[in-house]
């Protein structure tokens, strides 16, 4: 039943967004048409707003305004460290910690060939570029501890290897609070394999 | 329907919504089928580690339906070492282009017991691999059992009538679907029997390296014609070495 091919063509753009199938797809459309014509119109301007200005760093590949992000501009950043992580949340979940000081590379994605995602999909050609022309010294690549992640990691790795820098890896294992006793074993092992000496 | 403790492996994990996975399972006695893996991907799940790709796993699971739900996943150390057998590098991707294999031409809820045996054995090798150069040896090994299983077998012992045996000096050019028929001289796309015979065996010795390379491409052939429009991507996550 087609009510008006307006809201027939909402709940379709709806279905873009992740976890969103039809039904929800059509509880949200009604619910803005219904209740929240203001918010409607926010979440139009603001969706307008952002795909006409936002854009990817030319350095990092990270979602910015500007040329450059603010990361990447920053004189205070340590120019010869840079981390590879796979999308701008994984970014945004390091800056929070506040312990990195160096810039970013982001290659929104990671190698999934069962989902069609190959090297081409990926920004490697960039940050291949990036690190040959840089003074880069060290390289840390923090994808995510996943059968995905392990092989973007391992593919970064061997592609960067022709070069002087120095390639780290994001440690895995307990996580701070953790319980040897409840740990999941995939977790434990890994902390065994990467056990590192305890004198600093 | 309930499930109990059956022996699997995770293929590829799907995020659905926030806290769960959808997990595509070749599993021994249900064939490749998907799970429904509620909380998953939360912080405290105890699942995340035993749903990992390439490593044996018991799992139990209960419902009707398209997807039937997860009720527990652990991890089957019975000839599985957490430490020793972890896939790393070309052995990883090797084991990612398996999957893809069992993923393009199994239909699901179709049983291959016998497959998943060898798919085991194929991880158990890929990660014990003492070197990159057996690795193509334990994937054309992997490729014909898969092809056996599935119903497309080809025959690398005989000539398309069946009779007719492939001699190790002729020539011979593939069929799609039919079989291996011999030319009188070599031409574009032809093999020599020697190389066509060898892939019906576990070893390679007394082939040149020219031959390896050439069984490898009419495998390749062979396995894109059975695809058809499907593509395996997985090649192309082996970076290029540099020698």
């Amino acid at each position: 039943m087609a009510t008006s091919s307006a809201i027939e063509a909402l709940k379709d753009a709806l279905k873009a967004l992740p976890g969103v199938g039809p039904k929800n797809a059509q509880r949200m459309a009604f619910h803005l048409m219904e209740r929240n014509r203001e918010g409607a119109k926010a979440i139009a301007d603001a969706l307008n707003d952002a795909l006409a200005r936002v854009t990817c760093c030319q350095r990092c590949n990270t979602f910015c305004e500007t040329e450059l992000c603010e990361i990447c501009v920053n004189p205070k950043r340590d120019q010869g460290l840079l981390c590879v992580v796979e999308t701008p949340a994984d970014l945004q979940a390091l800056e929070q910690v506040g312990a990195y000081q160096g810039l970013y590379f982001v290659l929104m994605g990671k190698l999934s060939p069962l989902e069609g995602i190959g090297p081409e999909k990926l920004a490697f050609r960039r940050l291949n570029t990036l690190v040959a022309e840089s003074e880069i010294r060290e390289v840390v690549i923090a994808t995510n501890i996943t059968a995905e992640g392990e092989t973007t990691a391992d593919y970064t790795q061997q592609m960067l290897a022709p070069y002087d820098v120095k390639i780290t890896r994001l440690a895995r294992g307990v996580p701070v609070g953790g319980e040897l006793e409840y740990m999941d074993q995939r977790t434990l092992a890994a902390a065994f394999k990467d056990r590192r000496t305890s004198v600093e | 329907m309930r499930v109990h403790q059956q022996r699997a492996y995770i293929l590829v994990n799907r995020p659905y919504s926030e806290s769960s996975w959808i997990v595509e399972v070749f599993s021994r006695e249900y064939g490749r089928i998907g799970l429904m893996a509620k909380g998953a991907r939360r912080f405290k799940s105890k699942l995340k580690g035993a749903l990992m790709p390439f490593q044996p796993v018991l799992l139990s699971w209960t419902g009707k339906g398209e997807v039937p739900t997860l009720t527990s996943a652990e991890i089957d150390q019975t000839d599985y070492n957490l430490v020793e057998h972890e896939l790393r590098g070309d052995a990883l991707v090797c084991g990612f282009y398996c999957n893809e294999l069992i993923v393009n031409l199994l239909h699901r809820h179709d049983p291959h017991a016998a497959l998943f045996d060898r798919y085991h054995s194929t991880i158990m090798a890929l990660s014990q691999a003492k070197s990159e150069d057996v690795l193509p040896l334990v994937l054309r090994r992997f490729e014909q059992v898969v092809m056996k299983e599935t119903g497309y077998q080809v025959n690398f012992d005989y000539e398309v009538d069946g009779k007719t045996a492939i001699q190790n000096e002729a020539y011979y050019r593939y069929q799609p679907s039919q079989g291996f028929i011999r030319v009188a001289t070599p031409q574009r796309m032809t093999f020599t029997g020697r190389v066509i015979r060898s892939l019906n065996t576990d070893s390679r010795e007394g082939l040149s390296n020219l031959e390896v390379s050439q069984g490898k491409q009419l495998m390749r052939d062979i396995l894109a014609q059975t695809l058809g429009r499907k593509q395996i991507l997985s090649r192309e996550l082996f970076y290029p070495k540099h020698r």
